[in-house]
């Protein structure tokens, strides 16, 4: 499956900060897998919301077909400046995991 | 997830808070966009193929007929490596000519793909040996180890390794970042150190030597478990002392089922022949041709 997003999204800022945590190997993967699906589902919802109900039928099938530059012919034209849209939905998420990670931190054992 | 409680709060909380916030959006896509996307299985194909959840299988094939991907692949992998028992030694020794060439054609049968002990009269000091994990390599000036992870996952599983305080044998995979390419990425995300040094003839002629081994590919097999992996020459080493042969990238290690544990295990090692020159840097995909053979 394509990550078609990969040169416009990046999670740097919060591996970075989960590095800093103490956590395990299998905490780590855990963590990490579930911010890799949120983005991923984050990223489709600010995709599919500007699609109609036949073109997300399209945007399914080209996705399937891992056909990079074909699949972001059909978004650009579809939808006027995808690429700020998922951008900024991604932002606003990074954002509120950022806000997640620094609760954590302030979290003390017991 | 009961044992990380209360030693963990900050990994329990962010556990239970990431959870039901990836539930939340998985939901919320299908029930406001995908409900009436009348593809079945394609639609599946966007929800559940989700990034760093299933990235680092073994080797799968494509097209594989009755069999689902994964049974072919696991057949193929269980195959090799049961057809290899009888034919490795008990210890990591140099192999015999006679006994290379029967695993190359092994290989050849079993993955499709044409491996050579030798090219143009160069041959590595051995084609089986330990091989150790290695650190990342600086690809280009400025690099670090977090612009390695091409998602969390991709993180979690190698950020861990670390990164080489020295370049790798070649220096710099690319001049700046601005010359860093999908391809040279690859380069540095599936190599291995290997011993060029100990070539028979690299002492006499170190220029030539240098030039046939730098980024050549070369076909790394676990005989115990069969799992393959092409990979490209792009550093020196271990030193003799380690009792090690070769080294293998946090990535060439995981797809060789060598990540965990002692991080070592004994390994084939071939160059690639020209004829399979093509095929990508990664872990092995037999290809639909390959498969419908099967």
């Amino acid at each position: 499956m394509i990550k078609f997003y990969s040169h416009i999204v990046t999670v740097q800022s919060l591996i970075i900060e989960l590095d800093q945590m103490d956590l395990s190997d299998k905490e780590k993967l855990h963590l990490a897998n579930l911010l890799d699906s949120t983005f991923h589902h984050t990223i489709l919802d600010a995709i599919l919301r500007e699609l109609n109900e036949e073109d997300k039928t399209i945007f399914v099938k080209l996705h399937a077909e891992n056909d990079s530059k074909k699949f972001w012919e059909f978004l650009n034209k579809k939808v006027d400046n995808i690429e700020d849209k998922i951008k900024s939905a991604a932002a606003q998420l990074t954002k509120e995991l950022h806000k997640d990670i620094k609760e954590a931190k302030g979290l003390k054992k017991v | 997830m009961k044992q990380f409680k209360k030693k963990k709060p900050h990994f329990e909380f962010l556990h239970k808070k990431w959870t039901a916030r990836r539930n939340g959006v998985v939901e919320g896509v299908l029930d406001k966009h995908l409900r009436h996307v009348a593809l079945g299985g394609l639609g599946g194909l966007v929800l559940f193929g989700t990034p760093g959840l299933n990235h680092h299988q073994p080797i799968q094939i494509t097209n594989a007929g009755n069999q689902t991907n994964i049974e072919m692949a696991m057949s193929k992998n269980a195959l090799l490596a049961a057809e290899l028992v009888d034919k490795m030694p008990t210890d990591t020794r140099k192999l015999t000519e006679a006994e290379d060439t029967k695993i190359i054609q092994l290989i050849a049968k079993d993955l499709g793909i044409k491996v050579k002990s030798e090219i143009d009269n160069k041959r590595l000091n051995r084609t089986f040996g330990l091989i150790g994990g290695e650190q990342h390599l600086y690809r280009y000036p400025g690099d670090a180890v977090f612009e390695h992870a091409k998602d969390a996952s991709d993180w979690a599983m190698y950020g861990g390794a670390g990164i080489a305080p020295g370049l790798g044998a070649w220096g710099y995979f690319a001049s700046s970042k601005g010359a860093f390419t999908p391809e040279v990425e690859q380069r540095e995300r599936y190599y291995i150190a290997v011993q060029t040094f100990l070539s028979p003839g690299f002492s006499e002629r170190v220029a030539e030597y240098r030039d046939f081994y730098k980024y050549r590919k070369m076909l790394v097999v676990n005989p115990k478990t069969g799992q393959a992996v092409v990979a490209d020459i792009a550093d020196a080493g271990p030193s003799e002392y380690t009792g090690k042969h070769l080294g293998g990238s946090p990535e060439v290690m995981q797809e060789l089922g060598l990540a965990t544990g002692p991080r070592k295990g004994a390994v084939l090692y071939y160059f690639l022949d020209d004829s399979s020159k093509d095929i990508p840097l990664g872990p092995v995909h037999i290809n639909e041709e390959l498969a419908q053979k099967i």
